[in-house]
């Protein structure tokens, strides 16, 4: 216990317990300088159909291709080529070589809800916490492990290390103060100048708190007070400059993802691209999911351009630190209904850009039957002998990629380390 | 539980509260003292800090806690901390439901939601504070209804009055107690696939602590998910399937009656459907029935529940986790133990299993090395905002929503709070939001309390309006801290605070501001978001 009080008192001590709400780092200044690789999570909900971008599975009795569309190649990237969704091949023209499409991954359910649990634990049990929130355990460096921007997230246990700005913008009142002008009743606030005194108070009693704890548990509560008294002092410090109000838009998401990466703020953002209702096409398939999938490579081609050109807190550009994952927790049939709508299917693709993967490749696939093809975890090649890829293998790479051992979390999974460059 | 010392009660009102300031209270940090141990039994069990009268009243005579912990059992303020302590577990207050409460022609969507979920809930508190068995959870023929439950679903109420009032289903439903409300079953949804499976999982999760999503499942390659028969063949014969479905299924098939199919009608969500009872027959093939023996349907479903290995010991269990947290009940075999021979003894009385988990060492001595992993435990959000709220007496509201008790506008997850959905664990330390909850909390609070019209019971007028001398603003700097966190200052803690006054007048700040400004600072103290 010596350790984690000395620890904290010095954290006490350090520029986080700086006088002022606000004030604590020059202007333009970072939080941290943390290092291992960051993540930035893009979520389609509702299922999206991968035989309209990741899978061309022209010429099959059993799949429903659309007319227009015709199968293309990229460099190493095949992929579905449609007039209607120009996005699409503009962005492997444009990171092709960064991308790994990965094709044909099992989500063993056909129900929304218990496929995200699937998609994003590996589980459909309450309490077990996602990818992100795994990693952001083990991330206790960053002022914000994993900051939600939008969508589902399941912290599970860590909810400490997970935060989400909120629906109605609740962080950003938080940070700033407006939402004590939202609340009824309420009176008078104090000046800035005696807010600062105050602040100078409270961390004098998060420093009491801990010399005066006596026992195990009180030191355990004082001390995570003070880490987390800190952490919300440097929070609210850069609050200012981030663009907190996204305006509903993935546009707004990603401006502030990378705001926030680029100031050390968080080590992984969650990000959602529409909604559920958006894409579960269950009729009109192709009338919904063809300007979705054209909005959504627009964003992204977006968003990678913006991790070029912003730095991080080292002077690197983001993209050399950073991967995207973009997902949808279930597919889609292979052939339409009687609505032209498809239903729910348990295979789904997986998008990954950026830096920890072999880019410009297909990995996976599905077969006639559309089922997913076995692979060889060590290579990603296809494999007749090797493992039936599904969401918790997807899980363990992830967890290897950051650094934290998956064989403690995911007994008998093996990561599928011939993706990762 | 023994009667309150009369005498003593009256001789400490008679003295009023400066002779209560004249009682030496101890600073100390541990509970063996019997203000912390009432700090924790007031937040616990009414969700408020003890008043000063009371925190005196325990120094004197420790043994009067048990009688306040009697006494606040029997209170009417425990249904709403019963709501507050189950609500993690039986995760239905949610921020949306399977449709909004413009589907009913409501207009107040915060209203609607609270009522939705609540009502499972109050059907528990009403079970406690009535001393009524626990069992009446899954048998009871009736339930409870506040104004808006009685407009959306077809339930007569006991009286017109505002609130949750004993009520009664008007269309023949089985008594299914807190499982007929239809907060429930807007909630835990299913479709004609999921053939009421996950409605059979929250009923086995809340009632037997049997949470069939915990269990591993293994979904072999030759399932074809997409295919109706040969899955249902599959969920018949294949051994990963069955294991769990030949338990499951059976249950489920109990809850047809509450099927809705059309979207549009309201009636679809919030009315049982007698006729829909045979659904199975066509959707899952397997008729009602309960861990193996076949019934006729959910009327016989609820007393085999409460009769089922598991019922008693979830119920204990949870009463023991509410309370202390989940290491502690793990650690603590005799005191679980002890719990159950209450409920034995009671006749299934949760009341008594309650009075007895706060008997216990694990409960009693917070604060304690012995106490090994229990000890002082972090508030929930909700207890944050109402220990502070009550502190002047308010009930705060962000743009017509809570502030803790939901994520739409609220701050509930932000608090450390469940929203259950996503977060569906309470945070077990304190986290860089909550922290920052606590801050905006202590500012609306001291803000009210130094309002000049709204002196309250924190403030004389006179504090407000001039510098006190020492010994008048010690007192006062006391009080504030026995209010606020159940103990009085150290000497330093005077010391600091004095400073911070004198720096906040020598700003210019009135002496109404800078009372704010120590009371603001005191409301952060991490001592105030735990017990």
């Amino acid at each position: 216990m010596l350790t984690r009080r000395q620890l904290l008192a010095a954290a006490l001590a350090s520029p986080l317990a700086l006088p002022a709400l606000g004030a604590l780092f020059p202007a333009g200044g970072s939080l941290s300088t943390q290092g291992g690789l960051r993540f930035i999570y893009v979520l389609a909900p509702g299922g999206w159909d991968t035989t309209r971008v990741f899978m061309p599975q022209f010429g099959q009795d059993l799949v429903d291709m659309e007319a227009d569309a015709t199968s293309a190649q990229i460099g190493g990237i095949s992929f579905v080529d449609h007039p209607d969704r120009p996005s699409v091949r503009a962005f492997f023209q444009a990171w092709g070589a960064r991308s790994l499409v990965l094709n044909g991954m099992l989500v063993p359910s056909v129900a929304h809800r218990a496929c995200m649990r699937l998609l994003l634990t590996g589980s459909i049990a309450d309490g077990q916490p996602d990818w992100p929130a795994l990693v952001a355990a083990a991330s206790t460096d960053w002022t914000i492990p994993h900051l939600v921007l939008d969508g589902p997230a399941f912290p599970g246990p860590y909810g400490g290390s997970v935060v989400r700005t909120g629906s109605g913008g609740q962080l950003a009142g938080l940070l700033d103060g407006s939402i004590v002008d939202r609340v009824t009743p309420s009176a008078g606030r104090l000046s800035p100048e005696l807010l600062a005194l105050v602040d100078q108070r409270a961390r004098d009693r998060a420093s009491a708190a801990l010399e005066r704890a006596t026992t195990t548990r009180d030191q355990g509560l004082a001390a995570a007070h003070a880490d987390a008294l800190g952490r919300a002092l440097a929070l609210t410090s850069v609050a200012p400059d981030l663009p907190w109000d996204t305006g509903g838009t993935f546009d707004g998401q990603v401006d502030l993802a990378v705001a926030a990466l680029a100031r050390g703020l968080c080590r992984s953002c969650g990000l959602t691209f529409a909604t559920e209702r958006d894409w579960d096409s269950h009729y009109l398939n192709d009338e919904r999911q063809s300007p979705l999938y054209e909005s959504l490579f627009a964003g992204l081609d977006r968003l990678v351009g913006l991790l070029d050109t912003t730095l991080d807190p080292d002077g690197a550009p983001l993209s050399q630190r950073t991967l995207i994952v973009v997902l949808s927790e279930m597919g889609r049939t292979p052939l339409l209904n009687g609505s032209k709508g498809k239903d729910h299917w348990p295979y789904t693709s997986a998008l990954l850009v950026g830096t920890g993967v072999t880019g410009d490749r297909v990995v996976g696939g599905l077969d006639e039957g559309s089922a997913g093809l076995y692979m060889d975890p060590s290579t990603g090649e296809l494999d007749a002998k090797g493992i039936e890829v599904s969401t918790v293998h997807l899980g363990a790479t992830l967890l290897t990629l950051a650094g934290v051992d998956p064989s403690e979390l995911l007994s008998d999974i093996d990561p599928l380390l011939g993706l990762l460059s | 539980m023994r009667g309150r010392l009369p005498g003593l009660w009256l001789g400490l009102g008679l003295l009023g509260l400066s002779a209560c300031k004249k009682i030496e209270l101890s600073p100390g940090t541990t509970l063996d003292d019997p203000q912390a141990l009432l700090a924790r039994a007031s937040m616990d069990l009414r969700g408020q800090r003890p008043s000063e009268q009371e925190l005196a009243l325990a120094v004197v005579d420790p043994a009067s806690v048990d009688d306040d912990i009697a006494a606040w059992l029997d209170a009417p303020t425990l249904s709403d901390r019963l709501v507050a302590l189950w609500g993690p577990i039986w995760l239905t207050q949610a921020d949306e439901y399977l449709v909004p409460a413009a589907a009913f022609g409501e207009q107040d969507e915060p209203a609607f939601l609270r009522s939705v979920g609540q009502q499972p809930l109050r059907h528990l508190a009403r079970v406690v504070t009535d001393d009524r068995p626990w069992s009446q959870l899954i048998t009871a023929d009736w339930t409870v209804a506040d104004p808006l439950m009685a407009r959306i679903a077809p339930l007569e109420r006991e009286s017109d009055a505002d609130g949750w009032q004993l009520a009664w289903y008007t269309d023949y439903r089985p008594a299914l107690g807190a499982f007929d409300s239809p907060g429930m079953y807007l909630r835990f949804t299913s479709t004609e696939f999921n053939a009421q499976r996950s409605r059979a999982n929250a009923m086995s999760r809340i009632l037997l602590c049997d949470d069939f999503l915990a269990r591993p499942i293994s979904v072999g390659r030759g399932v074809a998910l997409l295919d109706q028969e040969a899955a249902q063949e599959a969920i018949r014969t294949d051994p990963s399937c069955k294991a769990c479905h030949d338990t499951l299924d059976p249950i489920a098939a109990n809850f047809w009656g509450f099927h809705q199919m059309f979207d549009s009608a309201p009636r679809e969500y919030t009315w049982y459907h007698p006729e829909r009872e045979v659904f199975w027959e066509v959707w899952s093939g397997v008729g009602p029935g309960f861990q193996g023996q076949n019934i006729q349907g959910a009327h016989e479903l609820g007393p085999l529940v409460a009769a089922a290995d598991g019922f008693t010991s979830c119920a204990v269990s949870q009463a023991r986790q509410v309370l202390l947290q989940d290491a502690v009940q793990a650690a603590d075999p005799d005191g679980t133990e002890r719990s159950r021979q209450a409920y034995d003894a009671s006749g299934g009385r949760m009341k008594a299993v309650l009075w007895s988990v706060t008997q216990q060492p694990a409960w009693r001595a917070v604060g304690q090395e012995s106490a090994g992993d229990a000890g002082r435990k972090l508030i929930s959000a909700d207890l944050l905002e109402s220990s502070m709220a009550g502190l002047v007496g308010a009930t705060f509201r962000l743009d017509g929503w809570g502030l803790t008790d939901n994520d739409r506008e609220g701050l509930r997850t932000l608090a450390g709070g469940v929203d259950g959905r996503f977060q569906t664990q309470p945070a077990d330390r304190p986290t860089p939001t909550s922290v920052l909850v606590q801050a905006r909390l202590a500012e609306l609070v001291a803000g009210l309390a130094t309002q000049d019209d709204r002196p309250g019971a924190l403030f004389a007028a006179d504090d407000l309006s001039a510098d006190l001398d020492t010994a008048a603003w010690n007192d006062r700097d006391r009080s504030l801290s026995l209010r606020v966190l159940s103990r009085p200052p150290t000497e330093d803690e005077l010391s600091a605070d004095r400073a911070l006054y004198d720096a906040a007048r020598a700003t210019g700040a009135t002496p109404a501001q800078a009372w704010q400004a120590v009371l603001t600072a005191l409301l952060r103290d991490p001592a105030a978001m735990w017990d």
